[in-house]
């Protein structure tokens, strides 16, 4: 009797002291990092379609859209060595439209897999790289930024790598309109970012930036004239036309900012 | 002991009197608990659309992955008057295969001749204006999301066929051919398990086949020694716009709202603007929303789908209200008659050289717009009427 006891005793024991043979998840080993951007005129949060912007003339600036594609996105280590961290992505502030409440979020770029380690920097171009720019729409499948047309100009074989529109009220109360779209292998700015960026494996870093969305018509000598100016068209390389495209995209990088 | 032999003996006998049924039979079970349809073959069979020249390939739901049988299914549910509430009105009602899927008037009218809102919406290449990361994809207005949520709608739409679902469902589930039609596509083991979201999945699925791309235009692309003649090149410069490079001194430049590129030549953005139809002091002014209904963003309201350009010229009259009954005034419009709004597009508010187009100009882009007229469907037998043949239902089970 005893000894059916102990061995019903042992192999209770036996069972209870198997380890749990549940797979555990492997452990993290990389980062995150989220680009927030945030659209302003005049250190005002940008509510698009709203009619309260000054422009230098004394009259009110409305943004209808502001977007733009970002790529070749890469921390910068200490030694100068760079780390692509995304090949692309598409900055649209069409969420900007209900309130300056709403807009206040911005636009977020979460990027994952980033290597852990410490940087000194962050660098990516407004628009998109001529690699990126040999491609076309039906090239990439439906869920990629890249695949949808309305992005695309035919007549420029080229994707529209930022778009800006809107319009300025004038005192009669009419509207004169400005759109402006940069393209084409040339446009393409590339932008640096000096800041010391930490990113731990398993946990999401943030850099947050202002695209001060004035600049776009007031930026020093490459200020655009709406009034005279109000269109970007196509153009081959050193007419006026395309010099205009270009000067949008020259000031729409000079408005982009990393905060502290 | 006989008395045990005899009751043996009943029960073998009664086993193999039992025929097996033919595998196409539904054997009734009981009115109440539906049609069992387990004897039935389910070997669902792939299918993969082939896009057409100058497009990608087709996005497709992972949810609702394209199947032979089901595209079948679709088909006769497309057709089938039984969708609607007094069986006079099936899909193909509003959408004719001869009109590129539309009715050629100015808005639709459904059962009992009531009058619809809003103009029938061509259904060619209709898979292609599925965007997996946008919300607002189908209808003039962008109301729904997928074709699965869109097709379910004018069923059950007081406009248009006006019949609710669980109407159709019973109707379905009772009817003599349905349940096999659905458990060869499906799977279902018995009819009662007809459901409004399997109708849509393979309404979806057949409208994913209604792909063509056979216009002049594209022989001129894809097809050597074809050519479309000087009009409609002309047109179609006029239509681009900055084709040579250099701003032109007039230009229409269309291609920005109905863009195309060689590899996805779907003549649409596939967006929504307000295209200055009607005037607008502010976003309340607008009478018909629009797509600003779903979205609610006031800035939304009065903007409407940028249609696909392909096969324009069979699709009369035009807007999301039918209110233009040629292409001319729709040019007219565009020249001459763009009403303010504050969200009027950009692409138009600052196309001054709009006004410059002269008479032949707009001639031309009429040229170049009958140039992406596709006929070569008319007579594809998988997308014609199934109820016009004696037994509709008769090859189904071939």
């Amino acid at each position: 009797m005893r000894l059916y006891l102990l061995a019903t005793l042992s192999l209770l024991i036996g069972f209870t002291a198997c380890k749990d043979k549940t797979p555990q998840p492997e452990p993290t080993t990389t980062g995150e990092l989220n680009l927030n951007f945030k659209a302003l005129v005049n250190n005002q949060t940008l509510v698009t379609y709203a009619e309260d912007y000054s422009y230098t003339d004394g009259n009110t600036l409305t943004l209808q859209i502001l977007e733009f594609y970002i790529s070749d996105i890469r921390l910068v280590k200490a030694g100068g060595e760079t780390v692509q961290i995304s090949p692309y992505s598409y900055v649209n502030f069409n969420n900007n439209q209900a309130t300056a409440a709403s807009a206040e979020k911005g636009e977020d770029v979460l990027i994952d897999s980033i290597p852990p380690g410490d940087y000194t920097g962050i660098q990516y171009n407004l628009g998109l790289t001529e690699a990126q720019n040999a491609m076309e729409p039906g090239d990439f499948p439906a869920t990629s930024m890249l695949s949808i047309t309305a992005n695309y100009w035919t007549a420029w074989q080229s994707y529209i790598f930022s778009k800006v529109e809107g319009y300025i009220v004038l005192p009669d109360g009419s509207r004169s309109g400005f759109l402006y779209h940069s393209g084409a292998d040339g446009m393409r700015q590339a932008l640096t970012f000096n800041k010391t960026i930490s990113i731990a494996a398993g946990e999401r870093g943030n850099l947050s930036f202002n695209v001060n969305a004035e600049r776009i018509l007031s930026n020093g000598s490459t200020s655009i004239d709406p009034y005279t100016e109000p269109t970007s068209h196509s153009g081959n390389i050193g007419t006026d036309a395309y010099k205009l495209a270009k000067r949008s995209a020259i000031n729409l990088a000079a408005g982009i900012e990393l905060n502290d | 002991m006989k008395t045990w032999i005899v009751l043996l003996a009943t029960l073998i006998f009664g086993f193999v009197a039992c025929k097996e049924d033919p595998e196409n039979t539904i054997t009734p079970v009981e009115a109440d608990n539906g049609i069992a349809l387990d004897t039935i073959s389910y070997d669902p069979t792939s299918y993969t659309i082939d896009p057409p020249p100058g497009f990608p390939p087709m996005p497709i739901p992972a949810d609702n992955p394209m199947l032979a049988e089901a595209v079948v299914l679709g088909r006769f549910l497309f057709h089938d008057k039984m969708l609607s509430k007094d069986f006079s009105l099936s899909c193909e009602g509003c959408h004719d295969l001869k009109k590129a899927f539309t009715d050629g008037i100015p808005t639709s009218v459904g059962v009992e001749g009531i009058a619809g809102e809003r103009n029938s919406m061509s259904l060619v290449n209709v898979g292609y204006n599925w965007e997996p990361t946008r919300q607002h994809n189908f209808n003039w207005d962008g109301a729904f999301s997928t074709l699965e949520q869109q097709v379910l709608s004018p069923v059950r739409h007081p406009l248009e066929m006006n019949v609710s679902w669980d109407t159709v469902e019973v109707r379905l589930q009772q009817h003599p051919h349905y349940p096999y039609l659905f458990r060869k596509a499906f799977g279902i083991e018995n009819s009662k398990d007809i459901t409004r979201d399997l109708a849509a999945k393979a309404l979806a699925q057949f409208l994913r086949t209604l792909n063509s791309a056979g216009s002049l235009y594209d022989e001129h692309v894809h097809t050597p020694f074809v050519y479309m003649d000087q009009d409609q090149q002309r047109g179609f410069d006029l239509f681009l716009g900055d084709a040579l490079g250099t701003a032109a001194i007039a230009d229409a430049e269309c291609a920005h709202c109905h863009a195309f590129t060689a590899s996805k030549a779907t003549f649409a953005r596939n967006g929504f603007s307000n295209n200055g139809l009607d005037e607008a002091q502010d976003f309340a002014d607008f009478s018909d929303q629009g797509l600003g209904k779903h979205t609610g963003r006031p800035s939304d309201n009065g903007k409407f789908r940028e249609v696909t350009l392909r096969n324009i010229a069979l699709t009369a009259p035009y807007m999301h209200d039918g209110r233009f009954a040629t292409l001319e005034e729709v040019l007219d419009h565009y020249v001459d008659h763009i009403k303010p709004a504050p969200n009027l597009a950009g692409e138009i508010a600052t196309a001054d050289e709009l006004s410059n187009l002269s008479a032949q100009d707009k001639q031309d882009i009429i040229s170049f717009l009958h140039a992406l007229t596709d006929t070569s469907y008319y007579d594809k037998p998988e997308w014609q009427d199934p109820f016009e043949q004696p037994e509709p239902f008769a090859t189904v089970y071939e």
